[in-house]
């Protein structure tokens, strides 16, 4: 459905009910990284809140083109998981 | 208030009653239906109201046309994003790295669920997947990567390590 849904998008993208909305959490995505990276720049935090949600949201998309079973998700959710706590420790060292 | 120019998309009124929220429900219920059977090209009003088993007018009094009916299927994505980011990452009770760890698992976790409902759902799908095209295209490069991560996680580097150190850092 989702891909349906993206084929429509032409039709409605536009509109400013979609501006709205198309926020996505940014503000949910910006005080995490203020807890998880208490001693990094705005600018730090910015770029790792964005390339940590456009991952999870590109690399989740293409996974689930997929059937999966749950053991097949686990793995590969706890392997994203652990890239992402791996950059966010390297950048909290500073 | 006037009429703005461009069409809207947003619903055409609030639903005030519980049969009126179970006609809107009917309707997106149907309308998800339609667009994983007939694919956006064909997605039409007239389809989701025969689908649901109501009106063409009865659909009209909710959603002024058919973009408005997708763009709610899509906003209630959106939304349900949202919540799951915001009731995973916003509990303080949990360090923030195993927070996001959740977060992962439950979105991952998420978007499965619904491409498995599109599959179940879009019958007439074609089966491009299993195509030998596709097969080819699949590789992409898996021999480079491959080469690269046996270089990578090196024993100095502790292929089994949590978090790899490596020697160009």
């Amino acid at each position: 459905m989702r891909v349906a849904l993206n084929d429509a998008a032409p039709l409605y993208r536009d509109a400013p009910e979609a501006q709205e909305v198309r926020i996505w959490g940014g503000d949910i995505v910006r005080a995490f990284m203020a807890e998880a990276l208490p001693a990094a720049d705005e600018a730090t935090r910015l770029l790792a809140g964005d390339l940590i949600k456009t991952t999870m949201s590109q690399v989740g998309k293409s996974f689930s083109e997929t059937p999966r079973t749950d053991a097949e998700i686990a793995t590969y959710a706890d392997a994203m998981a652990d890239m992402f706590c791996a950059y966010l420790a390297d950048l909290a060292r500073g | 208030m006037t009429e703005r120019a461009s069409p809207r998309i947003s619903s055409r009124k609030q639903p005030r009653q519980a049969r009126s929220t179970e006609l809107v429900a009917a309707i997106l219920e149907a309308a998800v239906q339609v667009l994983a059977k007939e694919g956006a090209a064909r997605f039409t009003t007239a389809r989701v109201a025969e689908k649901a088993g109501v009106s063409v007018g009865s659909v009209y009094q909710y959603f002024p046309n058919k973009a408005a009916i997708l763009f709610r299927l899509q906003t209630d994505e959106w939304r349900q994003t949202t919540d799951l980011l915001r009731s995973v990452l916003e509990d303080a009770a949990r360090p923030p790295l195993e927070r996001l760890r959740a977060l992962v698992h439950a979105f991952v976790r998420s978007e499965c669920e619904e491409a498995q409902m599109r599959v179940a759902l879009n019958d007439a799908a074609p089966l491009y997947r299993d195509a030998p095209e596709a097969q080819e295209v699949r590789i992409w490069g898996g021999d480079i990567v491959r080469a690269f991560m046996a270089e990578a996680l090196t024993p100095s580097c502790g292929p089994n390590a949590r978090r790899p150190r490596c020697a160009w850092r």
